[in-house]
């Protein structure tokens, strides 16, 4: 942290601005003395992406300093809605650099699939996007010309670095340079806060450094639940696929706001608490309405059903910043409608087939097999998109269940 | 009433009980697997071999046979395939009763690097090093830097096709002094680098090997004939370590060192320096203890920086301090050249003098002023300083 101001430091710019989103990082970096205070260091404690969005000031360099992109709060930082943004606050011919893992000396397939993803979605807004093998690889993108002998340019302005001085013709040649900024598959997918195809390609790297692979715990999750489902009743399976939507909906939301906002630990309890509030009302809403049988359960799918297809347009349409009430009162309208259908299922069945434990195991088991499905294999292999969609799908099977029943 | 349960509440309750029975016999089953992880050493790959062989196979040296099994000799895995089995490098195969490499004439990496960046400081300075590699390694480091070619087989990753005497001719072509066998292990592709490295002596083209170490005597007694230099990791100075760390044992990696020393091949050591591994004085200062004893103390070593990679990417960059302090140690100890890598523009870059301790070779990374040493001596004092230092 320190050492990147340094770096900087050395290039004399009026101001730098610091955007940190923990402020308690800054608090423990400047206390151990990582972080010392600057005269053109300006902090700034929010979100990168929030501040990006706000700011009407006009930057010459822009610069990612960020792990790798295996988690939604980072990958939120190379998508093409973030570096779309970052065109939009950076100068005429202006540059943004990060960088990224891959080994100078190999470049592996999935590696390569990360490193083009990644280059096809910045070569959307930026004329110019080169490729500088070192230790990591170095992403520069500008609409200006870029040159590839950075210790040339640095000598004419008489800055001395310790790597570049020394190291950059023995490890940057000019044969890797072109290697890898040739190497770059073009018809490589971009990657979008929605559709995080670098997540997809950073759990396959993953697999792949531990020699394993996915496959046997999709096939014993789908084999465990097709044998229960064989096992369940037909009212049992509405409330399987409620859990299992409820459940699914939950990690989407969790996903999407950590997308928006961010952050999401700090708010995890207040959406959990909104799915379980929801639960209650519903409950005592079913119990008052249970009687209306089977047409109050095909109005509460309806419900889901209407709430994912809304859920699904401003995925796809609009992806707005919206308040985070929004978030909170989808979680309890979702969960209400989760609610309301246990009673009234439970009266379908009867007293005399004893629902209560078979219902309730359903709609356990559904939400177990929803947050695995939904939070570990649907939305980092497919995206938020069509994890709705497989929600979507999985009510409209259960709604067409009871209209047949 | 007496009450019968229906077939599909049986079937229902059996279900979950075996479902249950299974769930707790994994926890059970994966207790006892936690025992065996200490030792991470590779395992022979049963009927992992291709269906046929391909254009880039040769048959394998150093082999024994028995009956349609074979034996390969060439590291101290020494494994044993039975037909349609793969060594622990992933190389080797054997096919219908006969030991083929996998890894022959299909380099995975090919660059020109500096000399330095082996790292080799007493090894004709500020010369460059046509590298190669192929696919494969003997270990399982959980720090590789370079698994994506080391923890793969032949078959798995992109490669160029060069043949010996192709690597050769481009190292004429361009007028490099030296070919290095380099990034994966090249024991693993022993035959490949062998043919190389003959014909390259036969061009006058120099040869260094930078591997692990973990070879047999035989097939490293028949390559040091071809080679000039080596690098040569020394990852820790505990065999336990070298279980745990590297899938290997340290017995025969000081072999090499020994045979290197007595067949008079040119060497340098390295440490990488893992937190928590290979940080502590006690055990370097073994470790000088038994380079002094056997090997004399001459031969340069460098402690290196990790950085997080590959299975030990949670782990910290090592500290600066805890280099200085084992080049301290081993300063002391009597080692005459102790080299700290991975830190740019650290003064332990630099070549000082044994006896008179001025600088003999300034560095700022690759970058090297004229250096202090004429035919083979120190400008200052005369003392000879070892190494290969050419005109």
């Amino acid at each position: 942290m320190g050492e990147t101001f340094d770096e900087i430091l050395k290039y004399s710019p009026h101001r730098i601005d610091y955007v940190e989103l923990d402020p308690a990082l800054i608090k423990v970096a400047s206390q151990s003395g990582l972080l010392s205070p600057h005269e053109q260091v300006r902090i700034i404690p929010t979100d990168g992406r929030r501040y990006i969005a706000e700011t009407d000031k006009r930057y010459s360099a822009i610069i990612l300093d960020l792990s790798e992109p295996d988690t939604f709060q980072i990958n939120r930082f190379y998508t093409k809605e973030f570096f779309g943004k970052v065109k939009g606050i950076l100068r005429k011919d202006g540059i943004l650099s990060f960088s990224l893992i891959a080994n100078p000396n190999y470049l592996s397939e999935v590696r390569l699939k990360k490193l083009s993803s990644i280059f096809n979605t910045v070569k959307k807004y930026f004329d110019n996007v080169l490729l500088i093998p070192g230790e990591e690889i170095y992403f520069l993108a500008s609409d200006g010309k870029l040159a590839t002998d950075i210790p040339r340019k640095l000598r004419r302005r008489s800055i001395a670095t310790s790597y570049i001085d020394g190291f950059y013709y023995g490890n940057v040649t000019e044969e890797r340079i072109r290697s890898i900024n040739e190497s770059m598959n073009p018809h490589e997918p971009m990657n979008t806060d929605f559709q995080p195809r670098v997540i997809n390609i950073m759990f396959a790297e993953w697999f792949k450094k531990y020699g394993t692979s996915p496959h046997w715990f999709i096939a014993t999750l789908i084999g465990t639940l097709v044998f229960y489902l064989f096992l369940i009743k037909k009212e049992e399976y509405v409330l399987f696929s409620t859990g299992f939507a409820v459940m699914g909906v939950e990690m989407l939301i969790l996903f999407c706001f950590q997308v928006i906002y961010g952050y999401v630990y700090l708010k995890v309890g207040a959406i959990i608490s909104c799915f379980l509030l929801g639960l209650l009302p519903g409950a005592l809403l079913g119990d008052k309405w249970k009687k209306r049988g089977k047409r109050m359960l095909i109005k509460a799918e309806a419900g889901m059903l209407l709430l994912l297809m809304m859920y699904l347009i401003w995925v796809t349409f609009s992806q707005s910043t919206i308040p985070e009430s929004v978030f909170f009162l989808f979680g309890f309208t979702f969960s209400l409608l989760c609610g309301l259908q246990f009673p009234v299922a439970a009266e379908i069945i009867g007293e005399e087939r004893s629902p209560a434990a078979g219902l309730f195991a359903a709609d356990l088991v559904g939400a177990g097999a929803g947050t695995l499905a939904v939070g570990t294999l649907l939305i980092p292999l497919l995206g938020i998109q069509a994890a709705i969609i497989s929600l979507f799908l999985i009510k409209a099977a259960s709604t067409i269940v009871i209209l047949k029943a | 009433m007496k009450r019968y349960i229906t077939r599909k509440e049986f079937l229902k309750q059996m279900g979950l009980l075996s479902l249950l029975i299974a769930t707790d016999g994994h926890c059970f089953w994966s207790k006892g697997k936690k025992e065996e992880k200490a030792d991470i050493r590779g395992h022979v790959f049963k009927n992992d071999a291709p269906k046929r062989l391909w254009k880039w196979s040769i048959e394998g040296l150093h082999y024994t046979t028995n009956g349609k099994d074979v034996q390969c000799m060439v590291c101290p895995n020494r494994c044993y395939l039975t037909p349609g089995d793969r060594s622990v490098c992933r190389s080797k195969v054997n096919m219908g009763g006969k030991l083929y490499s996998l890894a022959y004439g299909n380099p995975c990496a090919i660059h020109t690097d500096p000399i330095e960046k082996k790292p080799l400081s007493h090894f004709y300075p500020a010369t460059q090093v046509f590298s190669i590699a192929a696919a494969g390694c003997n270990f399982r480091c959980l720090n590789c830097q370079n698994w994506e070619i080391s923890q793969r087989k032949p078959e798995e990753v992109h490669h160029s096709e060069l043949f010996p005497a192709d690597v050769v001719r481009m190292a004429k072509q361009g007028h490099i002094p030296s070919i290095a066998y380099t990034y994966s292990e090249p024991i693993s592709y022993y035959e490949y680098m062998y043919e190389t490295a003959s014909l390259a002596r036969a061009e006058g083209i120099k040869n260094v090997l930078v591997s692990n170490g973990y070879i047999n005597k035989g097939p490293l007694e028949n390559l040091s004939q071809y080679l000039d230099a080596a690098n040569v990791n020394l990852k820790s100075f505990d065999d336990d370590t070298y279980r745990r760390l590297n899938g290997g044992r340290l017995r025969p990696v000081l072999n090499t060192f020994k045979l290197l020393h007595e067949k008079g091949v040119w060497f340098e050591m390295t440490s990488l320096v893992v937190p928590g591994y290979v940080d502590k004085p006690e055990m370097i200062k073994r470790m000088c203890g038994w380079i002094l004893e056997e090997l004399g103390a001459d031969y340069p070593l460098h402690f290196l920086r990790f950085f997080p990679q590959y299975k030990l990417n949670r782990l910290p960059a090592t500290p600066v301090k805890t280099l200085e302090e084992l080049r301290e140690v081993a300063l002391r100890e009597g080692i005459h050249y102790v080299y700290i890598g991975n830190v740019p523009g650290h003064d332990a870059y630099n070549t000082y003098c044994h006896n008179c301790h001025r600088i003999l070779i300034k560095r700022q990374g690759y970058y090297i002023a004229k250096p202090n040493i004429d035919d083979g001596r120190c400008k200052f004092c005369n003392t000879p300083i070892p190494g290969r230092w050419g005109d």
